[in-house]
């Protein structure tokens, strides 16, 4: 168990997740996969702060917790009102900046 | 053990991560993103992280998923999983994680050595900041070393929270916030 099994995990994970990001409609399961992504990148900081044998990279994701819960709060507030005036969350309707 | 400990964890949310991807019900992504952060939670107390793991696990999946969750019950989101040309973005996906493990490998190589720093020195001039799994480790640089950062985040929360009330006071207007202002002239 090395530091590169870890960043191995944690490119696996970033990769899923860039790919959910990218590939699915649901604009929901967007955001999940951005969440993910802020995991992944979690796990390789915690990593590098383990094997360097240093604490700044896992005092460093207390503030990705709090950006990323900060983040989802006022991005599903945006997708509720989003939901309430479209009526829809595929990223496939929303094209009015399109034209 | 220890190995075979990770394995299976990496498996776990390896797998989970998948499902979240491949779902067609947004519930079911939930699901499977709560067991992603369980097994990436796992890994975390392989690495003598056990505070974090347990902080993830409470905020992540305690909270922030079930935001999810009370998202989807209020709307019906019923939509195709995959987009057309998935495949190309799929294929996007996977370049990109080739390009991280040849990253990695470049960097350190098979082993994981860490040679660029050297672990006994840092921990020699600053012990307070030596890696550690109690939560006194984690304190002491949060309110030393990154207290501005500190400040700057409880002013984020603070921002996202007038955020979320401003979105969705809704007799106000809540596209039109400056029209009231306007009308009012």
């Amino acid at each position: 168990m090395t530091l590169s099994h870890f960043l191995i995990l944690a490119g696996l994970l970033f990769g899923i997740g860039l790919t959910g990001a990218v590939v699915r409609r649901n604009i929901l399961v967007v955001y999940m996969s951005l969440e993910m992504m802020l995991t992944a990148a979690m796990l390789a900081l915690v990593a590098f702060s383990k094997f360097c044998n240093l604490m700044d990279g896992a005092v460093f994701c207390f503030f990705i917790i709090t950006i990323a819960a900060a983040e989802v709060a006022v991005g599903l507030a945006l997708i509720v009102s989003l939901f309430r005036k479209r009526k829809t969350v595929a990223l496939d309707d929303l094209r009015s900046l399109k034209n | 053990m220890v190995d075979t400990l990770f394995y299976l964890f990496a498996t776990l949310t390896l797998v989970s991560a998948l499902l979240v991807v491949l779902n067609r019900k947004p519930v079911n992504s939930v699901v499977a993103m709560i067991v992603t952060i369980v097994g990436v939670a796992a890994n975390l107390f392989l690495l003598d992280a056990p505070f974090l793991a347990t902080l993830l696990i409470m905020v992540y999946a305690g909270a922030v998923i079930v935001l999810f969750l009370f998202v989807i019950m209020l709307m019906d989101p019923d939509v195709p999983a995959l987009k057309r040309g998935w495949f190309g973005s799929a294929l996007g996906g996977v370049v990109f994680f080739a390009l991280c493990a040849a990253g990695t490998v470049w960097l350190f190589g098979f082993s994981g050595a860490v040679s660029a720093i050297d672990a006994g020195t840092v921990s020699d001039i600053s012990p307070a900041l030596a890696y550690s799994n109690e939560a006194t480790a984690f304190g002491w640089p949060l309110f030393t070393k990154y207290v501005v950062l500190v400040e700057a985040s409880a002013l984020l929360l603070l921002a996202a929270m007038v955020a979320v009330f401003m979105l969705h006071s809704r007799r106000r207007g809540n596209a039109e916030s400056c029209g009231c202002a306007c009308k009012n002239k």
